[in-house]
């Protein structure tokens, strides 16, 4: 085990677990003993759809993107390979009798594969039979398309206990649109697994070990005091956590043997929460568990740093911001909440705190003006509505903006010979396919080299193949061992992308 | 220590039970209601903490009390597992344990697809990595500031064991079954080895207030019935406590539960009627009914600030008082009705409120007072008031489609079809020479809309007296309003209307409508969606309540009677 390590612990243990990531020293220590670095998946989920003419009419020109549409991820066209021509079949089977199951059918599709409906296998048939009187029923009928565990769940159940947090999901705005559907994209075992939405609270959760007391970030400390052995009284504070979770675990397998089939999937997603809090229990490392901060597995990058403490929670009240701006209109400012996620979820990776992160912003039921600043006066919904209107083309292209801006980071981090980048797969899509509120056919692209895995700087045009077939690429180079991704019926194989 | 002699007399009168002597509780303590643990103040008859008189296994029926089978034939509503509400975990917190509420962060809850408003649908409420991570923050924090007093008089094992017995049936809401007790000691003597006996003590609490007895409710029921059961006697005192107060069962609910005292519908009635004259029923009714006008997150609601620079936070935070109040009024000095909820001629208004809606000031400067709704018919109860007709409103403009979806489905409970598939939807356009009215008719008269807009709009239309805001309008874009409304579609209220206080009457006056108060607050008390053999449970209820006018404390009360919320299909 090595010196650095111990010396970090101790760091955690005067300071909090944010306290470490501060201090250089440490970070080069270990930076210099990296060979190897972690592979990441960054899923960006754009609601609403991505305003372009699909088609093939330029052949493989990529330009045809990043001259248009994409424009703001000009910087990374060398890094792109963009799939045109996805068929999100989800389309061919989303609901129609009762509203807003398009998006977030859609969505859970983009990141999980289609299914067949589980209890009527498509539209026509769904509608057909049902008390529309019933809504209940009817949605117990129809909705879970979607495969039942997103590709973020799925590998956070191969890839996630290498690190702190198994995956983490940050949305900006995504829970304030009051739109009644907050398009719930990613699921694990049918259970929704929602992004974090509060920047400071995501702050506190991942770099304050719930342990923040003030603003600002810890000052450095001396190194050199640092003892070079196990401290006992943090081995207590190991003991104390790991008992008390072990018995959780008991209560939960307790439960769970007499608990209705239906709450058995509750209570494995709170048994994962609990596994994740293990993983940061602060001698993990020490006790040969997986890597965790500073333990043997973690793998932080040359810039691992706190990210800027966020100013404050949400606003609390409606219009807060009043006279500061042209934020005036709405009082949550998206710009801010961007910003600060982008920072969290960068240094997320970076310090390899995880490996998994997906980022959204709004979510695509929003009913407020977030975009006044861009002189857009519509709310996100009713834009979706307007096939590519021009305040909805203004408002995906600031999203592509806020997305460009956090690849940029990776790309700009080196590692090895290369960057993050380099290291990863940042897989961009969104639910409502080329913009026109409908689901196919749908532009998904993924930026990266997946350790040297991918041949980027390209277009693939998918020839209407299944975003399943997307997905499956991507889950297996990152390691999963999938055979199908959702229902096997819209599965044609893995593409080659090497 | 310094009241232990005095209350390990009380203790060994009560219940002679060796380790009882333990002084485990912290200081300062408070007499929380309900609190009931041996050696804290309030502690109720029953809770001696002796282990071996525990049930076998979780949800399973404690004490002697079972409740009767299931009725043959009869169909019942599903089994669920409810994870506490936020509010519910923070007041069970401060139940528990000399603390006041938790007001850190906590995961927002997600609302129900169905009911649209609801923040308590279990499907929905689950523990997800944000949650654990954020309990396991505040069982840290509570139990670093918990000031554990010193074990006297016995060994610290049974002073522990004292503790694990009678705080774990608070916080699990019925005794600890033999392995669970099992399991805690064997936690407690781990860190009393390791950190000793504070750290033990500290160490069961934090654990506790982790575990899935407290975080969830169980509707487990009697195992022995097969699919059909009954729930434990404990489970339906925690039924009743978390529906009409969000917390914990008290003292009496508990002694109740032990006593064989929550087997009949009369027994039931009793306690919810104990209950709904506790000051802790009424912010839990509160919460009911700002949730049945989708009032109850009004704070994320923002406004154009160009458009309606009077809509301050100090206006947002006065409309969302004004309908607290107006509901507590009615609830607790009214007569309780969906009638008078819906119709009643009065309101709560500062200067800010009454100059929005034209009223004389109070008088009162910000201090919101109870003020008579003007006579000139502009306004009638709850849903003309500012924080209703704001929140079915766009941040830039009155939204009748909004307002029209609000009344079919939360007011009539009837659900909509959704826009056609694949339909690209252009939004309606500004356009200053028109008013919103004639705008939202153009749009809507597309046939591929007109299905479900024929459904909603003419109801929304109704109200378009009222501004995004809610201020009272006759005039728009220098054309008159047109408020009037019809109702098509409706068991017993088709008809043209004029205006929000209409419209109001007329639901007010509505089986349909009570109806539909009746099965939000079914779904509401349930936590979930009803099934179809449901729905005749809900129409009996409101039917006989509806001659009074609908008694929403009495709906509660007849949820709490009915043989639905004792019995259970388990799957």
């Amino acid at each position: 085990m090595s010196k650095a390590i111990f010396k970090r612990r101790s760091l955690l243990q005067q300071l909090g677990a944010a306290a470490f990531l501060a201090t250089p020293v440490f970070r080069s220590v270990i930076s210099e003993a990296q060979t190897t670095f972690p592979l990441r998946l960054i899923l960006l989920n754009l609601p609403g759809g991505i305003p372009y003419k699909g088609g093939t009419a330029d052949g493989n020109q990529l330009d045809t993107y990043f001259d248009g549409i994409y424009k703001p991820f000009a910087a990374l066209e060398s890094d792109a390979i963009v799939f045109d021509n996805i068929n999100n079949h989800a389309g061919d089977m989303v609901a129609t009798y009762f509203e807003l199951e398009g998006h977030g059918g859609g969505c859970r599709s983009m990141f999980g594969g289609a299914v067949k409906n589980q209890g009527c296998g498509g539209a026509a048939a769904c509608d057909a039979g049902i008390d529309p009187n019933n809504e209940a029923a009817y949605n117990a009928k129809v909705l879970g398309y979607g495969t039942a565990t997103t590709i973020d769940q799925q590998l956070a159940g191969v890839i996630g206990g290498r690190t702190p947090f198994t995956s983490l999901h940050f949305g900006s705005l995504w829970d304030k649109g009051q739109g009644g559907d907050h398009a719930e994209c990613f699921y694990n075992n049918g259970q929704a697994v929602r992004p974090m939405s509060d920047p400071l609270a995501a702050f506190t959760r991942i770099f304050g070990n719930g342990l923040p007391t003030g603003g600002g970030t810890p000052a450095p400390t001396s190194t050199a005091t640092l003892p070079t052995t196990p401290d006992p009284a943090l081995m207590n504070l190991y003991q104390r956590g790991k008992s008390r979770l072990d018995l959780l675990y008991a209560e939960i397998a307790e439960v769970k043997a007499i608990a209705g089939a239906d709450e058995q999937t509750k209570l494995d997603l709170h048994l994962t929460g609990l596994r994740e809090l293990e993983g940061r229990l602060p001698m993990v490392g020490a006790m040969g568990g997986p890597g965790t901060m500073g333990g043997p597995g973690a793998m932080p990058g040359s810039g691992c740093a706190l990210p800027a403490m966020p100013m404050a929670a949400a606003p609390t009240t409606a219009t807060s911001q009043q006279g500061s701006g042209p934020v005036d209109y709405v009082n949550y400012d998206i710009q801010s909440y961007s910003s600060a996620f982008n920072d969290i979820a960068y240094q997320s990776l970076n310090c390899d705190l995880t490996r998994i992160v997906a980022l959204q912003w709004l979510s695509s039921g929003d009913q407020f003006p977030r975009f006044q600043f861009l002189g857009c006066n519509g709310d996100h919904h009713g834009m979706e509505h307007s096939a590519n209107g021009g305040e909805y083309i203004k408002a995906q292209t600031w999203i592509f903006g806020q997305m460009a801006a956090f690849v940029n980071k990776l790309k700009a981090t080196p590692e090895g010979n290369g960057s993050m980048l380099d290291n990863s797969i940042v897989y961009l899509a969104s639910e409502m396919g080329n913009g026109t509120h409908v689901l196919s056919p749908a532009l998904s692209t993924i930026f990266g080299k997946a350790g040297g895995a991918f041949k980027t700087g390209r277009r693939v045009d998918a020839g209407g193949r299944n975003i399943n077939d997307v997905l499956l690429t991507v889950a297996n180079t990152m390691g999963l061992g999938a055979t199908t991704m959702g229902d096997a019926e819209f599965n044609g194989g893995a593409l080659s992308l090497s | 220590m310094k009241r232990l002699v005095g209350e390990s007399i009380l203790c060994l009168a009560l219940f002679g039970a060796v380790g009882c002597s333990a002084e485990v509780t912290g200081a300062p303590r408070k007499a929380a209601p309900g609190s009931g643990i041996p050696g804290m103040p309030g502690a109720e008859p029953g809770s001696s903490g002796v282990p071996g008189t525990t049930p076998a296994m979780p949800g399973t029926p404690g004490s002697t009390t079972v409740l009767p089978p299931a009725p043959a034939g009869a169909v019942f509503g599903p089994s669920a597992l409810r994870r506490l509400t936020n509010a519910q975990y923070r007041k069970s917190i401060s139940q528990l344990l000399p603390t006041p509420a938790p007001t850190d962060a906590l995961e927002q809850e997600p609302l129900s697809q169905t009911t649209r408003y609801q923040d308590n649908n279990s499907a929905a409420l689950t523990v997800s990595s944000i949650l654990a991570s954020q309990y396991a923050g505040i069982a840290d924090k509570v139990v670093k500031a918990y000031q554990v007093e010193p074990c006297v008089g016995a060994s610290e094992t049974a002073c522990g064991d004292t503790f694990i017995q009678s705080f774990g049936k608070r916080a699990y809401r019925r005794p600890l079954s033999a392995s669970e007790s099992q399991r805690y000691q064997a936690l407690f003597a781990g860190e009393l080895a390791r950190t000793g006996y504070t750290g033990a003590v500290t160490q069961i609490i934090e654990t506790m207030l982790q575990s899935p007895n407290f975080l969830y409710r169980f509707e487990l029921g009697d195992a022995s019935q097969g699919a059909k059961r009954s729930l434990s006697a404990y489970e339906v005192a925690s039924e009743l406590s978390y529906l009409l107060t969000d917390s914990l069962p008290d003292a009496a609910l508990f002694a109740a539960a032990e006593g064989g005292g929550l087997v009949t519908a009369a027994e039931r009635e009793t306690q919810a009627r104990r209950l709904l004259t506790s000051e802790d029923a009424k912010p839990t009714l509160r919460h009911f009914l700002e949730m049945f006008v989708a009032t109850s997150r009004l704070e994320d609601l923002p406004k154009a600030a160009d458009i309606y620079p009077e809509y301050t936070p100090e206006l947002n935070a006065s409309m969302k008082l004004e309908t607290q109040k107006f509901i507590d009024s009615v609830l607790w000095e009214g007569d309780a009705t969906f009638n008078t909820l819906l119709t009643a001629n009065y309101t709560f208004a500062n200067s800010s409120l009454a100059a929005l809606y034209g009223l004389p000031d109070p008088g009162q400067g910000s201090t919101l007072v109870k003020t008579p709704l003007n006579s000139d018919g502009q306004r009638l109860g709850i849903l003309t008031q500012g924080s209703v007709l704001a929140q079915h409103s766009k941040a830039f403009e009155s939204f009748p489609i909004a307002r029209g979806k609000f009344v079919r489905i939360g007011l009539l409970c009837q659900p909509l079809p959704s826009p056609p598939k694949n339909l690209a939807v252009m939004p309606v356009a500004p356009d200053p020479s028109l008013t919103t009215r004639e705008r939202f008719s153009a749009h809507s008269a597309n046939p591929a809309c007109s299905g479900c807009h024929t459904l909603i709009d003419p109801v929304g239309f109704g109200m378009e007296n009222y501004d995004g805001i809610g201020k009272y309008r006759t005039t728009e874009n220098g054309k008159p309003v047109d408020a009037s409304g019809n109702f098509t579609s409706t068991l017993d209220i088709d008809g043209p209307f004029q205006g929000g206080p209409a419209l109001a009457t007329k639901i007010a006056g509505s089986l349909e409508g009570k109806q539909c108060l009746t099965l939000q607050a079914y779904r509401w008390a349930f936590g979930r969606d009803e099934s179809s053999a449901e729905r005749g449970v809900v129409n009996t209820i409101a039917q006989e309540l509806a001659a009074g006018g609908l008694n929403i404390k009495d709906v509660t009360v007849a949820i709490a009677k009915s043989d639905n919320f004792v019995f259970r299909t388990f799957k």
